[in-house]
């Protein structure tokens, strides 16, 4: 019964940092598209230098762990007097780090996208805009979109990493939690139990979406 | 800037040297054990359907939707409740290849899956053994296959060694860390640390480059 009891307040108290990682993942997860949209549009451009930039980006991102990279956009931006609070740079840093895998999925889209669609839309004289607003970026992204499902998962679980930036989330709740219960086994059991929920749940909704888009993209 | 960190780096070379040395020890343990685990975890989850594949299903499952972060933290904060207590590098090997394992788990399922069916249907026509099939026909085909996503895992070890940051382990972070708090700079430090991070990097994508162009495997592979 007390086990009991402890469960339920330990849960409340963890639950009540799940609304932030939720916050943090969708707040990073539209810049990161972004930076991926532009990124990936580079990196599958015809133009070497611009082509250039992108897999540089995406190889620094890739090589150097987040853990790290969060430190440096802490203690970096006020280096040249930015002062943005650790929730925007956490948020900073996720879109950043995650942008360049999103770069890496979409260039992968792009690239998959038949030649014959931007050629066709170039012989009818559509603009660049035109291209890509109707044409081209519509129709990659429907093919990666559990892609980038499968990336926010990802993102969801780094968000564990930007309480070393002091942001009361999930895992840092949890060793708060810790300190004041001293039941290590059964708090980090549930805060476990909640990232599973979360990412199990995004796991779930990619895999259905994988199959009606594949249904979708064969249709045509 | 870049100057600054150089200076650093020189001057502070013994703790990036131990940090590093501490971070490629604990992935090189963590790759060779989870290599083992994970090879072992593949191979129960491709020829498997009964409960054994499923354990191993669920393993996987709880490694990749939980943070590894939480995984730290319960091996070193939380076992200890159930009488088990690592110091903090074995905490490091034990969640590294936990977690790693789960994925060659993964990557090794894949290559199997990868053989084309015939082999499996040509060895049973000439009256193998299951066992016989995996050990002589399966393996040794799927293992050259998985050697650049093997490699892409290590560079993963690598990049996970930082969470041991949090446990207080002195590798590549914890290192920029430790010179930061001496000398107040932070920026220059984990710069220094960055890039440690970047050359490891290269120089491991260098020589996976070098085994596919030897051995001539497409590059899609690459994880």
């Amino acid at each position: 019964m007390v086990l009991l009891s402890l469960v339920y307040d330990a849960a409340g108290l963890i639950l009540s940092g799940m609304p932030i990682v939720i916050v943090l993942t969708i707040s990073a997860f539209i810049p990161a598209l972004a930076l991926g949209v532009v990124g990936g549009l580079m990196g599958s451009s015809s133009y070497r230098l611009l082509r250039f930039i992108a897999g540089l980006y995406v190889y620094i991102f890739r090589s150097v762990p987040f853990l790290m990279f969060i430190f440096l956009v802490y203690y970096g931006l006020p280096y040249y007097n930015v002062d943005i609070g650790p929730v925007t740079t956490a948020i900073v840093a996720l879109a950043l780090s995650h942008g360049a895998y999103m770069t890496e999925i979409i260039r992968g889209g792009l690239l998959g996208l038949d030649k014959g669609q931007n050629e066709a839309a170039i012989a009818i004289g559509f603009t660049l805009t035109q291209r890509l607003r109707d044409i081209v970026l519509p129709q990659a992204l429907m093919a990666i979109i559990p892609s980038l499902l499968g990336q926010s998962i990802l993102m969801v679980k780094d968000t564990s990493l930007v309480s070393v930036v002091g942001i009361s989330e999930l895992t840092r709740l949890g060793r708060e939690v810790v300190i004041r219960t001293n039941e290590p086994f059964i708090v980090f059991t549930i805060v476990a139990a909640a990232y599973f929920v979360l990412c199990f749940g995004l796991e779930w909704i990619a895999r259905r979406l994988e199959a009606r888009v594949r249904k979708i993209t064969s249709r045509q | 800037m870049f100057a600054a960190a150089y200076d650093l780096f020189w001057h502070y070379r013994d703790i990036y040297l131990r940090g590093l040395e501490n971070a490629l020890t604990a992935a090189a343990f963590g790759l060779v054990l989870s290599l083992f685990a994970g090879g072992l975890a593949g191979i129960i989850r491709f020829s498997s359907k009964g409960t054994a594949g499923r354990v191993v299903a669920i393993y996987v499952s709880v490694v990749r939707n939980t943070p590894m972060l939480v995984q730290v933290y319960f091996i070193y904060f939380g076992l200890p409740a159930l009488g088990v207590t690592l110091s903090a590098f074995a905490t490091g090997v034990v969640a590294l290849t936990f977690n790693s394992g789960a994925y060659i788990a993964e990557i090794a399922r894949g290559g199997l899956a990868a053989i084309p069916q015939g082999q499996t249907e040509a060895a049973m026509a000439l009256g193998l053994s299951r066992r016989v099939l995996l050990a002589r026909v399966l393996i040794p085909q799927a293992a050259p296959t998985i050697l650049p996503a093997i490699t892409g895992q290590f560079v993963q070890l690598i990049k996970d060694t930082s969470l041991l940051y949090t446990i207080a382990v002195l590798e590549i972070t914890k290192a920029a860390d430790d010179v930061g708090n001496e000398t107040y700079q932070f920026l220059e430090a984990y710069l220094v640390s960055c890039l440690i991070y970047v050359v490891i990097c290269v120089v491991l994508n260098l020589l996976v480059d070098q085994y596919e162009r030897r051995a001539g495997f497409s590059r899609h592979r690459r994880v």
